[in-house]
């Protein structure tokens, strides 16, 4: 292995592609390409914000519904099982004269 | 045709089996009473109340277990500040509704104290099956009708009492802007 010659034919000068200026020139004068202004971002921002809030909301919402139902429930089934122990007592006072 | 006299024979065979509602709101009543109770749950709102019974507190898995095959729960209890203050025909009126599938279980009259009648639906293939639950309350300052409708199993009911852990029913206060 001759590391010389190794370097030199590695370092050796080679002329660019045919048109590798001209592309080169083209790319630089070519426009960046436009950014998504920034309102779009905060747009998107606000419409998660928006529809997270909504979800929130909705659960909240059904939350509280489903408490009140079952306090509700609670409530019935307590008066029902109250007058019908109430009516047994009635009964077992006749019973015991 | 023949598919009409199918529809009407499903119909007649399928009306027994559905649980019945009665008619328990009369208008004015609560305008008359000092607190009322107002309390229906059917359909979506009765499943709903069923989700949020914990199955871990005892007193809430025994309401789950009623409440879970029940087609709706009505109540309407009214306390009055005088003694007479509602019409006697409301409670005949409430025992008009039941058909013949009812049968009256428990009743007891005192004299200027609560009388209170229990009626089960007996409907059903073996009779025996309660299908629906009504109990007519009458005190001389308290009406109370409660109205479960679908399967019952009063053993279970009598069971809550005392193992509830929530204090004694506030009824909603009427204010009196007057």
């Amino acid at each position: 292995m001759d590391i010389e010659s190794d370097l030199k034919r590695a370092l050796r000068r080679e002329s660019p592609p045919a048109g590798f200026a001209q592309r080169v020139i083209a790319r630089v004068e070519a426009p960046l390409p436009r950014r998504a202004p920034w309102w779009r971002a905060v747009a998107a921002g606000l419409l998660l914000t928006v529809l997270g809030g909504g979800w929130l909301a909705h659960k909240e919402i059904e939350r509280r519904e489903g408490e009140r139902a079952r306090d509700e429930v609670m409530l019935a089934l307590r008066i029902t099982s109250a007058k019908v122990r109430s009516a047994q007592e009635h009964v077992r006072e006749i019973g015991n004269r | 045709m023949r598919q009409w006299i199918l529809l009407l024979l499903l119909l007649i065979v399928a009306a027994p089996a559905g649980a019945q509602q009665l008619n328990i709101d009369f208008p004015g009543l609560a305008d008359k009473a000092v607190e009322t109770v107002d309390i229906t749950l059917d359909g979506d709102l009765l499943q709903m109340a069923a989700k949020f019974l914990n199955p871990r507190d005892p007193d809430q898995r025994t309401a789950h277990d009623i409440v879970s095959k029940l087609q709706g729960i009505y109540v309407r209890s009214y306390e009055f500040e005088k003694d007479g203050e509602y019409d006697q025909s409301i409670v005949a009126r409430v025992r008009s509704q039941l058909g013949p599938t009812w049968k009256r279980i428990v009743m007891v009259k005192a004299r200027n104290r609560e009388n209170t009648e229990i009626y089960i639906d007996t409907r059903g293939s073996d009779g025996k099956t309660v299908r629906g639950l009504v109990i007519i309350s009458a005190e001389p300052r308290e009406l109370t009708f409660v109205n479960l409708v679908g399967p019952v199993d009063v053993e279970k009911i009598t069971a809550l009492e005392g193992e509830f852990g929530i204090p004694r029913f506030s009824k909603k206060e009427r204010h009196h802007d007057e």
